[in-house]
């Protein structure tokens, strides 16, 4: 290791540190308990206690959550990947005036505030009764991640070399055929990005579910956090202990995916 | 032509997947309900009203309500409830102060029924009776356990759309050690009070708690001393329905003035970081026994019991917030919290309107004090919430109480943007002068 | 003849392929915000049943809405700084992760997990930081500091601080992919060729990830003008408007004044200044990219 090494390492441990500083006080408020906060807000908890969790799991139903989360974001994530994946290949394969309109429309639909739209969406919701069901918040979500996974899709196949495709055509191949065969297994690096930045901010979102989930069976993780925080002052330590609950399941699955991540760009970087 | 076809395919395929959408939402959402029984019977007995003839026939209604700081409190209420009347089920959705009414609306405009709901009595409530999305509860004979006068102050244009439920005073909590270490007497007037402050400073401690890095902290201050000068110093009691149509500015009423420079003297003698603390920290702040005063309502004093039960037990005063220098006027603030109403579109009216019989009734009463400790309304419930709170006794036995929100008859809320304005003066950011005429441009953009 | 027809039907495949997501975008955005844009020509108060058209009144009100404009200052300021900050520190971790570094997997996931929490969570959190947390952490050394977001000279670089510390997993990640996809070998011959980091760097490697530049400034920037969730948890615009933003105060017209009907105009034109921003930024990086 020489000193250009050390130097880099420290300072990315510096900057480590510092980010992770507000979890090591979300851990603390966890772990203890509102008059420990409120004697000393750094000092380690005298012993360590899951009283905080077994409380919140108890009066939070965090599996009935989490299970709503998991469904609704496992159901989102397929249908944007799937739906982005074949448009982003039209649009990046056809060249034409009518393929690149709908790209910019999918571009400028991502600039549209939610404010706009929340209110008729609500109400579409209601009318079509979507409300209270997992498939139809997923709907939304698909409408609303297939501009980004477009954008991504499109980008990552113009990269890839015309040439096997223009090979396969000669030799008879169908276009979904030459999608399934020859462009999918070149997708899986881009699939992750979008699947793991959708995963996220579906699981994290917080003002749809709140629209559209009312119904108590049908809340996620979020809006179930939302009405520990709305207790406001006494359990702020069970609210902590319930985020750092809600916190496990969507790192665990970040750190899975990371392997697969790395794995599949590096695959995709050789090829290319 | 190739684009109008274009368009008329993208038509409908829309239509086609809209009608897809609808089919596969049944779907799931029978297999949801099959699979789960608690989902399953309050979705069969609301699709089919028509057999529940029998009584035993299940009903479930729905509550939302905007008192989430004590929804295990309101869940007790509603467990009472609900052993009473077995074959009712309540749906209860508690929903944070700020997000509620919001999310009230929107499910209202919507078309969504909600069954019983709480709102604030006055113009919360006009909004909702003139949208048309409340029953008339008038004459209904479970308000005759409220006190008349307590019945006609919660009327919508003569009518009783709202049933009372819980009020609290809203008055200074003071620390009786420092006050008395120091020797001060309670304050009877604000000079008296800021002379008071003055001295704690002095002593090196914390004259005012103020927590104003939430808006509602101050907002309610504002609310009460503007409104307080108003009508009772400056004698413009109808000064806030004039607003409403422009008849009258900020200007035009010394009050205003008084406030602004009120909030000033508050603000100097307030905690460090008066803007950066919010409720939270001062009531940890208060518990901790730094801080001489703090203005609130009775909800922080479950916490200081949990948090310093000594001080809770004996050291906690509570007075009447003196909004002006005559100490004939300085009564107590004592205002509605939690008023019920019951949704227009409700399909189980009769089930809606037993609950809300049952929280006006002296049962329901006494459980309000004692899982919310707050005061309520229903004639003759216990009243015996806290310590401190004890202190106010004299003042409603001799009456000497108000309500200062009877005199805020507007749907503007001018409030928040108040104290944005006011935020800008405590940082030099404005004058006196520019606040008044800021509030009056931004009033008169927002007239009806 | 036959060529025409195979013609045809190859473009119906790619028709095809593009309806699904078509489909759900028309129906999860752009009927909606037809609606939208119907409500913005009404006087509507959000509860009322009846709706009145009331023509451009909105629109005409907003252009001499003083308040709009001190606002919009707010967001591109809130907007910009967070832009800039986020792609240079994202982009700084992903070059020295994407050295030899000891535990640099743990060090990506340690960047990456303040983007994992939710808004509401993380707004939580820095709330009482900042209140409470850094000053008993600072007096400890003897430091009297309070709470950036009590003070209207400071509570939007407070924001932006937040923002920065979520910001950042995102955008490294996609740098990352970016980076890997830098053949070393390119590097390599670059520097026998004489080339300091530096001008490997100029030269070679930032080229070559601009497509991945484009993506992040392009989010990052949209998603920091809409910013609502985290203005609205820690701040709610205050203190003394410091911290209002455009989509906060489309809000508290919309719901907390009763004036559906503007907000949605305003929300309109919010729209619209988005759109241009985004226009604007995509030609320009269009032209570096293929300038490059």
């Amino acid at each position: 290791m020489n000193k250009t090494h050390i130097a880099t390492f420290s300072i990315v441990s510096v900057i480590a540190l510092v980010f992770l500083f507000p979890f090591y006080v979300a851990a603390l408020m966890a772990f203890k308990t509102p008059k420990q906060t409120f004697d000393s807000f750094y000092a380690l908890p005298s012993s360590l206690s899951f009283e905080n969790f077994s409380l919140a799991w108890k009066a939070s139903k965090y599996l009935s959550a989490i299970t709503n989360s998991l469904v609704i974001t496992v159901i989102s994530v397929l249908l944007i990947v799937l739906v982005s994946a074949l448009a982003g290949y039209s649009i990046a394969r056809r060249n034409k005036p009518f393929y690149n309109f709908v790209f910019i429309v999918f571009l400028a639909g991502l600039v549209v505030p939610f404010q706009i739209t929340m209110l008729p969406l609500y109400k579409m919701g209601k009318e079509l009764s979507m409300l209270n069901s997992h498939w139809g918040i997923a709907l939304i979500y698909g409408g609303f991640g297939v501009q980004m996974g477009v954008l991504f899709y499109a980008g990552f196949i113009r990269a890839i070399s015309r040439e096997i495709e223009e090979a396969a055509r000669i030799d008879g191949c169908s276009t979904p055929g030459i999608f399934i065969r020859i462009i999918l297994p070149l997708l899986k690096p881009v699939t992750a990005t979008v699947l793991v930045l959708n995963a996220l901010y579906i699981w994290n979102d917080f003002l749809l579910p709140l629209l559209y989930l009312q119904d108590k069976f049908y809340r996620t993780i979020p809006l179930q956090q939302y009405f520990f925080f709305g207790q406001y002052s006494s359990d702020l330590n069970l609210a902590f202990a319930y985020a750092v609950m809600g916190i496990i399941p969507i790192v665990g699955f970040f750190l899975l995916m990371q392997k697969y991540i790395i794995k599949g760009i590096a695959a995709g970087a050789i090829k290319g | 032509m190739k684009k109008s076809m274009v368009l008329s395919l993208c038509v409908l395929l829309l239509a086609l997947l809209l009608a897809a959408c609808g089919s596969k939402n049944n779907d799931s959402q029978s297999s949801a309900g099959s699979s789960d029984p608690a989902a399953s019977s309050p979705a069969e007995s609301s699709a089919a009203p028509a057999e529940s003839a029998s009584e035993e026939k299940p009903i479930t209604i729905s509550f939302m309500h905007f008192k989430s700081d004590v929804t295990d409190g309101v869940q007790k209420i509603v467990d009472q409830f609900e052993a009473a009347n077995p074959n009712i089920s309540v749906d209860v959705q508690p929903v944070k102060y700020d997000d509620y009414y919001t999310l009230l609306k929107t499910k209202m405009a919507g078309g969504d029924v909600v069954d019983v709901f709480t709102l604030n009595a006055g113009a919360q409530t006009k909004l909702f009776v003139d949208g048309g999305y409340v029953e008339d509860l008038t004459g209904m004979p479970f308000l005759e356990n409220f006190d008349p006068s307590v019945v006609a102050a919660q009327a919508t244009d003569g009518k009783n759309y709202v049933s009372p439920v819980n009020a609290t005073p809203i008055a200074m909590f003071y620390n009786k050690k420092i006050f008395a270490d120091l020797g001060i007497e309670i304050p009877r007037t604000f000079d008296a009070m800021i002379a008071a402050g003055k001295k704690i400073k002095d002593a090196g401690k914390t004259p005012f708690a103020l927590g104003w890095k939430d808006g509602w902290t101050l907002g309610m201050w504002i609310g009460r001393d503007l409104p307080s000068n108003t009508a009772l110093v400056e004698n413009q009691p109808d000064f806030f329905t004039k607003l409403e149509t422009g008849a009258v500015k900020f200007a035009d009423n010394p009050a205003a003035r008084t406030m602004i420079q009120h909030a000033k003297q508050i603000f100097d003698l307030g905690n460090k970081d008066q803007l950066g603390v919010d409720y939270n920290g001062i009531v940890d702040l208060f518990a901790k026994g730094d801080v001489g005063m703090m203005y609130m309502g009775t909800w922080p004093l479950a916490d200081i019991q949990k948090k310093n039960p000594e001080l809770y037990e004996t050291g906690i005063g509570y007075f009447p917030y003196p909004f002006s220098n005559d100490e004939s006027l300085n009564k107590l603030e004592f205002n509605p919290d939690a008023s019920l109403a019951v949704g227009s579109n409700s399909k189980n009216k009769e089930a809606a309107l037993k609950f809300v019989a049952f929280m006006a009734s002296k049962e329901g009463g006494d459980s309000w004090v004692k899982n919310i400790n707050s005061l309520s309304y229903v004639k003759g419930a216990s009243a015996d919430i806290a310590p401190a709170v004890n202190e106010l006794q004299p003042y409603f036995d001799s009456g000497e109480v108000y309500d200062s929100q009877v005199y805020i008859k507007t749907t503007i809320d001018w409030t928040n943007q108040f104290v944005q304005n006011l935020q800008k003066l405590f940082f030099d950011k404005a004058t006196e002068d520019e606040v008044i005429a800021t509030m009056d441009d931004w009033v008169s953009k927002n007239h009806k | 003849m036959g060529n025409i027809k195979r013609l045809i039907r190859a473009e119906m495949w790619y028709l095809l392929f593009l309806l699904p997501g078509l489909c759900l975008f028309i129906f999860a955005v752009f009927v909606p915000l037809v609606m939208g844009a119907r409500y913005s020509f009404t006087s509507w108060d959000g509860l009322s049943r009846t709706v009145h058209y009331t023509g451009w009144d909105n629109y005409v009100r907003a252009f001499s809405d003083s308040d709009l404009w001190i606002v919009l200052v707010n967001t591109f300021k809130y907007a910009i700084i967070v832009t800039v900050l986020v792609n240079a520190i994202s982009l700084l971790l992903a070059l020295l992760l994407d050295t030899y570094l000891k535990f640099r997997n743990a060090f990506r996931t340690i960047f990456f997990l303040p983007g994992v929490i939710s808004i509401v969570l993380s707004g939580f959190i820095w709330k009482y930081n900042y209140a409470i947390g850094f000053p008993s952490l600072f007096g400890m050394f003897g430091l009297d500091i309070s709470s950036p977001l009590g003070d209207p000279n400071y509570a939007l670089f407070g924001l932006i601080l937040i923002a920065v510390w979520q910001g950042i997993g995102a955008p490294m990640i996609i740098y990352i992919a970016g980076l890997q996809g830098v053949s070393s070998e390119l590097v390599e011959s670059a520097k026998i060729d004489g080339a300091n980091a530096r001008q490997s760097f100029f030269r070679i490697i930032l080229p070559l990830i601009a497509p991945s530049i484009t993506i992040n400034m392009l989010l990052v920037l949209t998603g920091s003008l809409k910013v609502f969730d985290l203005v609205y948890v820690t701040t709610q615009g205050g203190p003394a408007f410091s911290t209002e933003v455009i989509s906060t105060f489309i809000y508290k017209s919309s719901f907390a004044n009763f004036q559906a009907g503007y907000g949605t105009a305003l929300s309109m034109i919010f729209f619209l200044i988005l759109v241009l921003v985004t226009i604007v930024q995509i030609s320009i990086f269009r032209r570096r990219e293929v300038e490059m």
